[in-house]
């Protein structure tokens, strides 16, 4: 496998034969670029989880007034 | 469907039917637009749902949809193919990289400052955002998201493709 292959499968996130995965593992072991790649991937997905948590935190009682007024729609139909 | 029953199912799923909306980049106002507009839909043709898929992913699809209706005017189109390009030319002629990636480490103390990446989040066109999000936040199966978004299994690997490699040159052009 070369990194521009290890590189693809990676982002596109695909589901992996065992051959792939092993051949993908193997070439994370000896490519420190490519362990970078899908660290650096890895930061950016739990980053960008931290944002939308915080964002629902901050709208969490907008929500629940929501949630009452579907309920007070479904009510009065 | 009995009242009792809507009402359970409207406390069950409409925090994550409204953490999806505020996820794809609406506000609080439009989300609450969006997630009452998926209700009626679902309330107003509940016998479509064959239970092909989950409950919550079926309701995923209807919010993309009216996600979709609801941006369609102001809704931006970006050359995400362009990446592509930029990311062939990140190999040598050995398709090995032509420059290493930065470390994590350095890359980690860098995106500190969280609005870089929501800026980012923003270049993102709602289809590509939605993928990444079912794929990567949502956890959603690749089948389930590819039914909902009438994608083959191909089609969602370049969607998540290019949105990852989007989100990350966006990102790193911004922290250099």
């Amino acid at each position: 496998m070369n990194c521009k292959q290890a590189m693809n499968i990676i982002s596109s996130s695909e589901s992996l034969s065992i051959s792939k995965k092993m051949s993908l593992y193997f070439h994370l072991v000896i490519c420190r670029s490519c362990m970078r790649y899908k660290k650096i991937l890895e930061i950016i997905n739990g980053k960008i989880q931290i944002i939308f948590h915080s964002k629902f935190q901050k709208n969490t009682v907008h929500c629940l007034k929501l949630e009452e007024k579907i309920i007070q729609k479904l009510k009065d139909q | 469907m009995n009242y009792e029953k809507k009402c359970s199912l409207v406390h069950q799923y409409t925090s994550s039917l409204y953490r999806l909306s505020l996820s794809l980049g609406f506000s609080a106002n439009d989300s609450e637009e969006i997630v009452q507009n998926t209700w009626t839909t679902f309330f107003g043709n509940i016998n479509n749902f064959e239970g092909r898929s989950t409950l919550k992913t079926y309701l995923f699809g209807i919010l993309y949809l009216k996600a979709k209706e609801f941006s369609r005017q102001s809704f931006k189109f970006f050359k995400m193919e362009s990446i592509d390009h930029y990311m062939e030319q990140s190999f040598d002629n050995t398709l090995h990289w032509s420059q290493t990636p930065m470390s994590p480490h350095d890359f980690s103390e860098k995106i500190e400052v969280l609005n870089i990446i929501e800026s980012c989040l923003e270049d993102i066109p709602l289809n590509y955002k939605m993928a990444f999000i079912l794929k990567e936040i949502e956890e959603e199966s690749t089948q389930a998201i590819c039914h909902l978004l009438g994608l083959t299994t191909n089609n969602l690997g370049v969607l998540l493709f290019r949105a990852k490699n989007k989100l990350k040159l966006c990102i790193e052009a911004k922290i250099q």
